[in-house]
């Protein structure tokens, strides 16, 4: 009855294994897909500061009486908040196509199966994937942190500029580092529980990587 | 691990299945053995006479496999070894967000 509940505990736990891993595949997505995102990102950046560029070259902004800029700037504001949304669905689309728990059907079978997996298991490419997708997770959360900022940094500057004109009738009261900064508390402050946890799940990552290279070292220098 | 030649190294996995199903069974034969652990026989037989070398397994004359205390014992031990390290890990809850 023990030996039943021991092999037991051996399949409990390799299905454990089993789904860790296909939650780091999950993150091995972001390592697959963070070029992409990239370009989105950087695309929907790009085509905004060219169109705020023009407009700047055409002194809208002076022009105290010209609905234009605020037009032109609105607009043009949206295209990199649309490449915001689009690169983070483009993102859960791939991180929720990777496949898993391919392994449960074999593992029905009980504790032979489990030591089968235990053995074919690809202990360096699961280490690799696991320091990619980690990786690639904190770059992730960085670039999509720099995106909001820099989205609401010109968001504040425009709102900024519209209140002034329409009190001062001036453009320009405080300059671009008062707007950054409030955009980056604004920023912060938004995503912080966010940041928290990514950065508990590179800690998380960081333990589970350590328990597996100690137990990838005792399991490989066993003699059965 | 290579299964085609267990003499030397065989392959755990195969080894577990044969003592698992001669476990629940208690007696076969050898091709009854074969269709349960779903192994071709010519390699069963390999993977028996290996086990039978180390006293894990009596083949009668009638062709009847048998598991020993020692096959038993071995099986009991990787069990154990391996619940000892796998029982060791603990996993974090791990859910990627975008």
């Amino acid at each position: 009855m023990t030996e039943m509940i021991t092999e037991e505990g051996v399949v409990s736990k390799v299905q454990e294994l089993m789904e860790t891993l296909d939650s780091i595949k999950k993150y091995n997505a972001f390592a697959t897909s963070l070029k992409k995102f990239a370009i989105i990102i950087v695309a929907s950046m790009t085509v905004f500061t060219i169109i705020m560029g023009i407009a700047e070259f055409y002194d809208l902004r002076n022009s105290l009486d010209n609905p234009l800029f605020f037009s032109v700037s609105f607009f043009a504001l949206l295209i990199p908040i649309i490449g915001i949304v689009t690169g983070v669905l483009f993102m859960k689309r791939k991180v929720n196509s990777v496949k898993t728990g391919e392994w449960k059907e074999e593992l029905s079978h009980g504790f032979p199966s489990a030591l089968k997996m235990l053995v074919e298991l690809d202990w360096e490419a699961t280490f690799n994937e696991i320091s990619m997708g980690k990786i690639s997770y904190v770059l992730y959360g960085l670039m999509k942190t720099a995106a909001y900022w820099v989205v609401t940094f010109f968001a504040l500057r425009l709102l900024g500029i519209a209140v002034f004109l329409s009190i001062f009738q001036r453009v320009e009261v405080f300059g671009g580092f008062f707007w950054g900064a409030l955009a980056l508390l604004i920023v912060l402050f938004a995503l912080g529980n966010d940041l928290l946890r990514r950065y508990k799940e590179i800690l998380s990552l960081d333990l589970l990587l350590m328990e597996l290279r100690w137990f990838s070292f005792e399991f490989r220098k066993a003699e059965f | 691990m290579n299964s085609e030649k267990p003499s030397s190294k065989p392959d755990l996995y195969v080894i577990a299945r044969i003592i698992k199903v001669l476990k629940e069974k208690r007696r076969l034969n050898r091709t009854a053995l074969a269709t349960s652990t779903g192994l071709a026989y010519d390699k069963l037989v390999n993977y028996l006479n290996w086990m039978s070398e180390r006293k894990f397994v009596e083949i009668d004359d009638d062709g009847n496999v048998k598991l020993t205390k020692a096959g038993t014992d071995a099986y009991n031990e990787l069990v154990q070894w391996i619940m000892k390290y796998v029982g060791q890990l603990r996993f974090p809850r791990l859910r990627p967000r975008t």
